[in-house]
This record gives structure tokens, C-alpha cells and sequence, in this order.
């Protein structure tokens, strides 16, 4: 039956010890069943398996508690009948003594099997459901690594399985799991042969086992002696000189076939399958008898144990109840081992489970192990190279290794090292070189991942980069758009005011109306009123000038208003509510041209049947409307040259920042130019708003006096012309704000990089101050203006409760509106004295570390608790603020007056309203007060260190710390309602 | 002669790879300078900006230009090894103006106290916060590279860098420690104990 093969020699390898006698002599025996189990999912190399169960489920014996997650994993079962009372993270047997999710059992004694899957006739049954049975039983390589095994079995088409190697080995000293299977259930390893065959089709199979266990030898052939049936091809039990590594999957393969696994390569490339005796006989009973792996035979050895011996041991087993059970002494346990002395790693405690792939606990004693000798200085004997089962050159590697030149290390095929330890066993000076080889593995592979990991980072960097400068872009041509139709907006309305001053002179240099129709369509239509009818009141003709003015100047700004929001809506830049405002506008806009032109219609229908010529009143109106037009004309370009010297400025300004040319100081007067620059923008700006003023005045003078009629040309004209003011309020006001922030934004810049004295930071903290006042003073101009364009709608529309129908919304809107900009404004102010004081502390704290005089620092102290007390102050008005925005947002916008009326039961309904809001608000508020009083703690304990008195900023902490209860109360309140 | 035409061979030979060399020079012209490629994938794309420049690839353009490559601390040691490699200048220890080497850390938002102010979003260079105004936002951790830079501007300070901890995957064996710690490591993982029971084969 089983002849002798050509067997081959490895390079090097060592003889141990093999100290095996001390297990063999026992029979494998039954581990006790524990009280609890240990089942950590990952026990396999590969992805972690996924739980199928949950805590409270009662689970049978053999039942899959969780499923292989991706190609490379396994399942995992059950390994016996119980509860599962927890899933949890415990320590893992792992050299890295990490923790790992486990699930633990509580087992009842009760063995109770769940349903078994059994192929009884595998030899007709498909090799890929053999695969699926092989892995829904959670079979993984028995020898050491724990390598799903139908993964490995799972063989490419183009690589057919010519020798299927069965790996008995069994090298390591001390392990004798494998040797006591060979002995007692040969049977079983030999159907799990035929299994696999029946899988892998191979030509021949051998079985390796070393000369030192011949009675397992023995056992083997008799049992492939009488399994003709079983296996089809030839199969020869191999027995071959003891020598460690010999076990070594690349080097079994070496001796039994003579080839070897090629660099980076996989057995299967030579046509080769190798698989542990163990792994082997776990097939064999899943597929025969339904039982996936829950139990193994693990070898425990070593002096610390009296009775050392196999036992047939459930995965999951506490190390503990393993080791009780053969009688541990504690006080002479020195090391406890996981695996062999050579290849396996030391455990922490014995609190662990047995997994799947411990084949034997080493407790040694300080006698058996004592600490390794230090390690000396490489001598160069070249020791190591002679041992290595691989061909490396260990000593190269320990130097590549050492210095971290991980490159030249892989150069050197480090990858081919299979950590057996038989360079480090045989160093004369005890360097731990399989150490080294570890770490630089690892060393490497993290080196990978990294960089992996950067190519990631770089390609999302850069799509965002792309993206920015996308959005960029887009903004750009909004902003071209919005500029291109302003331009042409404004070419139409001086298209439109010439017109009509046109069509005024014409009125006033002759009655002669048969010209005037000629040329303009309105014109025309007015001759022919003129001619058709009469002019009934004293001055019909001026008034339907005056009016056709109004109109035209109503539908001016209607015409305007409609483009710009137009082209907004296209570009798409609006927020809905600011659209709905817009629209509004455009609406309001409209109505007030619709007003115009149907009282200028009237006008004219009432003038019908006269003739008369124009009336002095009438000229004087005109002439007056005439003369305000230059010199309206001339502040708008002086204005808009004012303007764009400063856009020009500040451009310029900024240019120059971005390119880093300017120093601190440059930057400060060119930013003082620019602020002048504004300055000058916004006096020109005034002047042409006061010349804006004093014209629609003069028409509301002139015109006061005439009928009624006429007050809607006052309202359009009044509407109009403070629009335009509040518009070039709200550009200045966040230019304002804008040259602020940057200045801001410089001092930061500057400040962070460090390169700013304290008294030069000073110096532009209080510029920043500056524009903030300029920002303010600008805000405030026009929320004046807003109020203004109340009023003065109010004192135009006094007369008629016509216009004042018109005006009145355009009157109510700004007013919650200022509320709210106020409350808006006071957070912007608030937030930014909150930076202020910050950037106070940072200078503080700069100084200190900088070592300044004592003054400077106390100088600055002060400066600091000033911005806070700012700070707190600002924050206590925005709060107050906040509320009234709140309260007003909540009364109900239809009935305003309600609110003067009712005050109380509007308070009443605050309380009722919108709960999720408030409780928002105060989350927002709580987290707030916490950041505040955590930063104080911090500096607090940061002083502490310093060793400086920290009487005043402990208070400092207390009352922050209340302030963050009082919040964290209210929030919790406001919570509770919400979800009550 | 003989001396006119060695002349005119010679002559003739110069033009010859003169053209050929002239017409390389256009046909396989390199736009570009490679090596700030090269720099650029050996640097660790954090985009932290602690050297100083605004990213990963205006440090690469200014260390061909001439810059230091010890600006790097979340690369560290080991890259300025390559990037010395790369470039055949001598390894310089780590410039501690730019900051240390630390240990790798990811963002973490603490997610209750979020305000929803969109502010770590913008700053973030990898587009690793996920989150929207006045909603809570959180890190995608596996794209973070831990740069730091989205510490600074939350309001609420709800942002702590937590250093990722190994797990089973990530774990590696750390470098053996000198002789004198060694007699010290009780829990040393080495077994080479049965020394003097065998010998070399």
C-alpha cells in the first residue's frame, strides 16, 4: 500500500527539545463543559463574523450564532446548548492582548443538539455544496494560522491539484494535539482525506508525519489499508526526519515534493494543497456527522501542570477551567503559552478563551522558561543563515530592520520570513531578530495602508479644490450678470428720465402739441387728451406732467425691481424667504405704477373739453424737477467715482495681502486708505441721498398744493427715491461690515503667525475697533433711513387714505424687520466681542509664554477682562433682543395691534409656542455656557500649573460653571416639555 | 585631406545628433516638473498646513524649489527618510518649529453638543464632516487624516482628536526594546528558552 517516497532536505532548521512525552502518554480526554463560554467573533484570519443572535437567545448546540462576513471569513457556532447572557468586548488571545467583541454563553449541561446537516454520500454530492457545508460549519485551519479552509480549497480553474498534502508534522516542542489525533482517530483523517479528494481531485496524497511519532505513523496506514473505498487515488504516509520547522507549510511541501513555493506565491501555484491532520478530521465530522467546529483538541503541557495531557476541549473554554482542571499550581506557573515555545505567543492572564486555532497552553515554570538572556551586540557569526528554513540572511534583515530601512528590508525578502524563530534560537548573542522581523512587517504594512490612505486623502483634496474653484466661478458670473444687468437697468432709467424731461420741455417751450406727438408715444397720448379734452382743475396740464413723471418713474423702479430679482431668481442665489421679500418689493412696485398711471389717466379724462395753456405752477414744477436732474446726476457720478476708487483701493488691498508682499504695517495704512477712501464714498453717497431728498421734497411741495391726485406722485416719488437710499445704506453698511471683517481676519492671520508685537497688535485691534464703529455708525444710518422711509411715507400719505393704502405695508414690513437686523446685528456685535476677547486672551497668553514685563501682561489682563465684560454685555442685550425678536415673530403678523393692546396674553402665548424652537435655542445657549466654563477650567488648571494665583479666575470658573447649570436646567426643562 | 574629411565627419556627426537631440527635446518634452509628483506622494496628505504652506502639494513645489523636508510632522521620521532618499540629500531630524510627531488621531465630534454651525465643514480639507446648517454634523472617521484643522473654529468646542486605537486588523508588533529594558519586559513575547538543549542542524 503505502511505499516509501523520495523525500528532499530543507535548508537549516534546529533541533529542540521536543519535550512531548510529558502529553503523549494520556488518551485524549473530555475538558469539563464550563459555566460560561467565551466566543470571540474573529478566531480566523479575515473579517470578523457577523452575530446572528442577540443577548437572551437561548441557542442549541451546533447552532450558527454568526455567519461569515465577506469571502475570507468564517462562521461560528455554538459548542453547546445554552444562553446567551452577553456580547461584549473582552481580551482576545492575541500577542497584542487587545480586546475584541466576544459573545458569552451560559451554558445549561443539557448538550442539547440542534438539527444536524449530514451528507452521508459526499462522493455524489457536488464539490461546491461540499464547499458551502465546509464553510457554513466554520472550519478554519487547525495548525496555527486559522485560515478559512473552503477558501483554500476553493482552487482557480487553471490551477489543477495534482498533490494534496496532509501536514502531521507536528514540529513545535511540547504540542502533541495533532500526534494524539493521528493515534486515536486515524479513521477520521482518512474519510476527511477522501472528502477532500472527492474536492480537489488530485492525483496522489501524502501524509507527512515526523519519525518521532511512529505509532501515529502506524495507525495511518493501517487505517488507509482498510479505506480502499474511500480513496480513489494513491495516498502514502510519509515519514520524515525529525527537524524543526518541518511543519512549515513551505517546507513540508519542500520535503515531500522537492519544490518550492515561489516568492509571494501560493502552494496551489505548484498544484499543491496542504491541510492540517486536525483541519482534515474537523471536515470529516461536518460533513459526516453535522457537526461544525465547536471543539478542538488542545494539548496542555508544561511543569506548572501536574496532569498534562489532551483533552477534547469546546471552543470558548475559559484557559482557567482548562488549567484547574489539570491541576495548576499557580505559585510555579512563571509563563503561560499559547501554542508552542517557538512559534507561539505569551499570554497576560488566564482569563482567555481557548479559540480555534489553540492547539496547545503552555504553563511553564521560571525553571522551564526563564527570562530570555539580554541581548549582545551581532557578533556576525552568520549563524542565523545557516538555521534559516527560508534562505533569508536574518542577520541583514536585523540591521534593515533596526534602523528602520524598511525598503531594503523587503529587498531582502522579508516577506518570506515565516517567523519559525530559528535564527533567534541558535544566536549566540540572544538578539531577538523574529522580533525584529515582526515589527518590520508590520512596520511595512502600516506603511502601506498609510499610503493608501494618503492617495485617498490627496484625491479628496483635490475634487475639493476642484470644487471650490468651481463655485468660485459660478459666483463670478452671477456677480458678472447681476453687474451687467444693473448697467443696463440703469442705461433704461436714463433713457426713461430723459424722455420725460424731454416731453417736459416740451410743455414748456410750446403748446404747440402736434410736435410732441410725434415723437413719443405718451406724448402723444397726452396731446391727444389735451386736444380732445379739457383740463379741469386750475392746472390740468402741469398736473398730467407731473403725473406722467411719477408714472414714468414709478414703472422705472418697477421695471428695475422686476430684472433685478429677476436675474437673482435665475441665478438661483436666493434663499426663498429673501425671494419672497424681493417679490413682495416688486409687487408694492408695481401697484405703485399701477397707481400712478390710473390717477394719471384720471387726470386726464378730467381734463377733458379744456384747452388751456400750461400754468405758471405748472412750469415752475417742471423747471424745478428739470434743475434737480444735473445736479442729481452729478453727486450719483461723483458717488459712484467715490465708490469705485475705494472698490479699487480695497482690491488693490487685498491683491496685495494675498500675495504676502505688504508687512504688518504697510497693510495697516493702506487699510486706513481704504476706510478713508469709504469714507469719502459714503460723504458723496449723502450728499447725492440729501440731493435724492431735497428733490422729491420739492415735488412733494409743489404738488402738496394740488388736488389729490397728485399725493400719489409724492408717495411714488418718496417710495422710490428712499429705496434707493436704504439700498446704498445696505451697500455701505456691509461694506462697512466687510472691511471690518477683513481687518479682522488680517489681524488674526497676523497674530497667529506671530509676527506682530503686542503694542502693534494693540494698535490694529483698535483699528479693527474703528471700523467696527464705522460699521455700526453705518448700520445705524440705515435702519434710520428705514425709519425714515416710514416716515416720510406716513407724512406723504397723510393726506389720502388712498396712498396711504399703498404705503402702509411697505410701512409695516421694516418695522419687525429692524428688530429683527438689531437682534442680528447685536449677535454679529456680540460674537464679535467675544472673539475680541479672545484674541485678548491669546495675547495674554502669547505674552506670558513670551515672558513679558510684568506691566504689559497686567496691561493686556485688563484689556482682556474689559472684551469680556463686553462681551457679556453685548450678550445680555442680544439676549434680550432675542427674545423680543421672538416675541414679536410669534404674535400673530395679522393682528399688530393686538399686541400694543394685549401685552399680557401675548407674553402667555411666548410660552405656548413653538417648544422645539426654544428647547433648540437653549441647547444651542447650554453647550455655549459649557464651552465658556470648560475653557475657563482649562485656563484655570493651565494657571495652576503655572503656579499663579487662581483665586479670581476659580470665581470665574464658579460662575461659569452655575451659568452652565442654570442653562443645562432650562435646557433639560424645555426638553422634557418637548417630549412630554 | 584626410584632415578635411575627418573635419567633415565629425561635423556631419554633430549635426546629425544635434538634430536628433533637438527633435527629442520637443517630441518628449516634460511639462511639468516630476519631481514635485514624486515629493508630493511621498508627503502623508493631511493637508494640516503645519509646515507652513497651504497643503500637500505647495510643500512638494517648495521643497523642489529648495525648501527644507523636515517640515513634516505628521509624516515624520519616515518620510523625511524618503523624501532624502528621493532627493539624495542627507536625513534631517524633524523641525520642532512645525510641531512633533504624534501618534495618529481622528477627529470626533461630540455629537449632543453640535450646534450645527457648519464651521469644521468648511475648514475641513478632505470633505470629512458630513453635515448640514443647524444640524448635528459628524466625522467620517475612515477619511480623516487627522489634520487638527477643524478644531480651531467650533464655536462650542465640541471637537476632540481621539488617537485611533489599534485593533486586532491594525495591530503590529512594536520594535524589541534595547538590552537593559529587555531583562526588564517580564511579559516579553520572545520563547527562545530552550537554548542549550539543541543545537544547529
Amino acid at each position: 500500500m503505502s511505499q516509501a517516497i523520495k523525500l528532499w532536505d530543507i535548508h537549516g532548521g534546529i533541533h529542540p527539545a521536543e519535550n512531548k512525552e510529558q502529553s503523549s502518554q494520556k488518551p485524549i480526554r473530555q475538558a469539563a463543559l464550563p459555566k460560561k463560554l467565551y466566543l470571540p467573533l474573529q478566531q480566523h484570519i479575515g473579517s470578523p463574523s457577523e452575530l446572528s443572535v442577540k443577548v437572551g437567545d437561548h441557542v442549541l448546540k451546533g447552532q450558527r450564532i454568526a455567519e461569515a462576513n465577506g469571502f475570507i471569513s468564517a462562521s461560528l457556532h455554538a459548542p453547546t446548548s445554552g444562553t446567551v447572557v452577553a456580547i461584549e468586548n473582552r481580551a482576545i488571545p492575541h500577542p497584542s492582548g487587545l480586546s475584541a467583541e466576544t459573545l458569552i454563553i451560559e451554558t445549561d449541561g443539557e448538550e442539547t443538539w440542534c438539527e444536524r446537516e449530514i451528507i452521508e454520500d459526499y462522493r455524489h454530492t457536488d464539490s461546491r455544496v461540499l464547499l458551502d457545508h465546509i464553510r457554513n460549519h466554520g472550519i478554519t485551519g487547525m495548525g496555527g494560522a486559522g485560515f478559512p479552509t473552503s477558501v483554500k480549497l476553493t482552487s482557480k480553474d487553471d490551477d489543477h491539484i495534482d498533490t494534496l498534502i496532509i501536514n502531521g508534522a507536528e514540529c513545535e516542542p511540547y504540542i502533541t494535539a495533532d500526534h494524539l489525533l493521528m493515534r486515536e482517530r486515524a479513521d477520521q483523517i482518512i474519510e476527511g482525506i477522501g472528502i477532500l479528494g472527492h474536492i480537489l481531485k488530485p492525483r496522489r496524497c501524502i501524509i507527512g508525519v515526523e519519525d518521532n511519532k511512529m505509532d501515529a505513523v502506524e495507525a495511518l496506514k493501517a487505517s488507509v489499508a482498510s479505506h480502499p473505498k474511500t480513496l480513489p487515488f494513491e495516498v502514502v504516509v510519509a515519514a520524515i526526519p525529525t527537524k524543526y520547522p518541518s511543519g512549515g507549510e513551505k517546507q513540508l511541501i519542500q520535503i515531500l515534493t522537492g519544490k518550492e513555493v515561489p516568492h509571494g506565491g501560493i502552494p496551489a501555484d505548484l498544484g499543491i494543497v496542504c491541510q492540517n491532520v486536525g483541519t482534515v478530521a474537523a471536515v470529516a465530522k461536518a460533513i459526516l456527522e453535522g457537526e461544525p467546529l465547536i471543539s478542538r483538541i488542545t494539548t496542555v503541557t508544561g511543569n506548572a501542570v501536574a496532569d498534562k495531557g489532551n483533552f477534547e476541549t469546546l471552543i470558548g473554554t475559559p484557559i482557567a477551567d482548562l488549567l484547574y482542571q489539570c491541576a495548576l499550581d499557580e505559585d510555579d506557573l512563571h509563563r503561560l503559552i499559547m501554542g508552542g515555545p517557538m512559534m507561539g505567543f505569551a499570554l497576560q492572564t488566564t482569563d482567555l478563551p481557548v479559540i480555534k486555532t489553540t492547539n496547545c497552553i503552555l504553563a511553564a515554570t521560571e525553571a522551564e522558561f526563564p527570562n530570555p538572556a539580554t541581548a549582545q551586540d551581532c557578533i556576525r557569526c552568520g549563524m542565523c543563515a545557516e538555521a534559516c528554513p527560508a534562505e533569508l540572511l536574518p542577520q541583514q534583515l536585523y540591521w534593515f530592520s533596526r534602523s528602520k530601512e524598511f525598503e531594503k528590508a523587503k529587498h531582502f525578502n522579508l516577506f518570506d520570513c515565516i517567523e519559525c524563530g530559528a535564527c533567534s534560537f541558535v544566536c549566540p548573542s540572544h538578539i531577538p531578530l523574529v522580533q525584529y522581523f515582526r515589527f518590520a512587517k508590520g512596520g511595512i504594512r502600516a506603511e502601506e495602508q498609510a499610503h493608501i490612505k494618503s492617495d485617498r486623502a490627496k484625491m479628496r483634496f483635490e475634487a475639493r479644490q476642484e470644487r471650490l474653484a468651481k463655485e468660485e466661478a459660478e459666483k463670478e458670473a452671477r456677480r458678472q450678470a447681476r453687474a451687467e444687468a444693473a448697467a443696463k437697468a440703469k442705461a433704461e432709467k436714463e433713457k426713461a428720465a430723459a424722455q420725460s424731461a424731454e416731453s417736459n420741455e416740451d410743455s414748456i417751450t410750446s403748446t404747440d402739441n402736434a410736435e410732441a406727438d410725434k415723437k413719443a408715444a405718451i406724448a402723444a397720448a397726452v396731446a391727444r387728451a389735451k386736444t380732445k379734452k379739457g383740463v379741469e382743475a386750475s392746472a390740468p396740464a402741469a398736473d398730467l406732467k407731473a403725473l406722467k413723471v411719477a408714472s414714468s418713474q414709478a414703472r422705472a423702479a418697477y421695471l428695475k425691481a422686476q430684472r433685478t430679482f429677476d436675474a437673482a431668481k435665475e441665478a438661483g442665489e436666493l434663499t426663498p424667504e429673501q425671494m419672497t421679500e424681493q417679490e413682495a418689493e416688486v409687487v408694492k412696485l408695481k401697484a405703485a405704477y399701477d397707481k400712478a398711471k390710473a390717477d394719471m389717466d384720471a387726470a386726464r379724462s378730467g381734463g377733458s373739453g379744456t384747452t388751456s395753456a400750461p400754468s405758471a405752477p405748472s412750469v415752475d414744477n417742471g423747471s424745478q424737477t428739470a434743475d434737480s436732474g444735473p445736479d442729481l446726476k452729478a453727486l450719483k457720478v461723483a458717488s459712484s467715482q467715490a465708490r469705485a476708487a475705494h472698490l479699487k483701493a480695497q482690491r488693490a488691498l487685498d491683491a496685495a495681502k494675498e500675495a504676502g508682499e505688504l508687512s504688518a504695517e504697510e497693510a495697516s495704512i493702506q487699510e486706513a486708505e481704504v476706510a478713508k477712501l469709504l469714507a469719502t464714498y459714503e460723504a458723496a453717497k449723502k450728499a447725492l441721498d440729501d440731493a435724492k431728498n431735497g428733490v422729491s421734497t420739492t415735488v412733494s411741495n409743489t404738488t402738496t398744493t394740488s388736488n389729490t391726485t397728485a399725493t400719489s406722485n409724492t408717495t411714488a416719488a418718496a417710495n422710490d427715491a428712499p429705496a434707493v437710499d436704504i439700498k446704498a445704506l445696505k451697500v455701505a453698511s456691509s461694506q462697512a461690515r466687510a472691511a471690518h471683517l477683513k481687518a479682522q481676519r488680517a489681524l488674526d492671520a497676523a497674530k497667529e503667525a506671530g509676527e506682530l508685537s503686542a503694542e502693534e497688535t494693540s494698535a490694529q485691534e483698535a483699528d479693527v475697533a474703528k471700523l467696527l464703529a464705522a460699521y455700526e455708525a453705518a448700520k445705524k444710518a440705515l435702519d434710520d433711513a428705514k425709519n425714515g422711509v416710514t416716515q416720510n411715507a406716513d407724512a406723504a400719505n397723510t393726506g389720502t387714505a388712498k396712498a396711504a393704502e399703498i404705503t402702509k405695508p411697505a410701512a409695516e414690513t421694516p418695522a419687525p424687520k429692524t428688530l429683527d437686523q438689531k437682534y442680528k446685528e447685536m449677535k454679529v456685535q456680540a460674537s464679535q466681542a467675544r472673539a475680541a476677547a479672545k484674541q485678548a486672551q491669546k495675547a495674554v497668553d502669547e505674552a506670558k509664554e513670551a515672558n513679558e514685563s510684568a506691566d504689559q501682561i497686567k496691561a493686556l489682563e485688563d484689556a482682556l477682562a474689559t472684551a469680556v465684560q463686553n462681551y457679556e454685555k453685548l450678550n445680555a442685550k442680544k439676549l434680550v433682543l432675542q427674545e423680543k425678536v421672538k416675541l414679536q415673530k410669534e404674535a400673530p403678523a395679522a393682528k399688530p395691534a393686538v399686541s400694543d393692546a394685549e401685552p399680557t396674553k401675548q407674553t402667555t402665548e411666548t410660552e405656548t409656542v413653538d417648544p422645539a424652537q426654544r428647547a433648540k435655542e437653549l441647547k444651542v445657549a447650554a453647550s455655549q455656557a459649557k464651552a465658556a466654563w470648560r475653557k475657563l477650567e482649562r485656563e484655570l488648571a493651565a494657571a495652576q500649573e503655572a503656579g499663579e494665583t487662581t483665586a479670581e479666575l476659580e470665581t470665574k470658573v464658579s460662575d461659569a460653571k452655575a451659568k452652565y447649570d442654570q442653562a443645562n436646567e432650562a435646557k433639560t426643562a424645555a426638553m422634557d416639555a418637548l417630549k412630554g | 585631406m584626410t584632415l578635411l574629411t575627418a573635419i567633415l565627419a565629425l561635423v556631419g556627426l554633430a549635426l546629425i545628433f544635434g538634430a536628433i537631440l533637438g527633435f527629442a527635446s520637443i517630441r518628449y518634452k516634460v511639462e511639468g516638473n516630476p519631481i514635485v509628483d514624486q515629493i508630493d506622494a511621498l508627503l502623508p496628505q493631511t493637508q494640516c498646513g503645519q509646515c507652513s504652506y497651504p497643503g500637500c502639494k505647495p510643500y512638494a513645489e517648495a521643497i523642489a524649489n529648495g525648501e527644507k523636508i523636515n517640515k513634516c510632522p505628521p509624516g515624520g521620521e519616515s518620510t523625511i527618510n524618503a523624501l532624502a532618499d528621493l532627493l539624495g540629500v542627507e536625513p534631517e531630524p524633524l523641525d520642532a518649529e512645525h510641531g512633533e510627531e504624534s501618534v495618529t488621531k481622528v477627529a470626533v465630534i461630540r455629537e449632543d453638543e453640535c450646534i450645527g454651525c457648519t464651521k469644521c465643514i468648511q475648514a475641513c480639507p478632505v470633505d470629512a464632516i458630513l453635515g448640514a446648517a443647524k444640524q448635528m454634523h459628524t466625522v467620517i472617521a475612515s477619511e480623516c487624516t487627522g489634520c487638527d484643522l477643524c478644531v480651531e473654529p467650533c464655536p462650542v468646542d465640541c471637537i476632540d482628536m481621539v488617537p485611533v486605537a489599534p485593533t486586532v486588523q491594525t495591530w503590529s508588533w512594536e520594535q524589541p526594546v534595547t538590552p537593559a529594558e529587555l531583562v526588564q519586559a517580564k511579559n516579553d513575547n520572545l520563547i527562545i528558552t530552550d537554548k542549550g538543549r539543541g543545537e544547529a542542524a
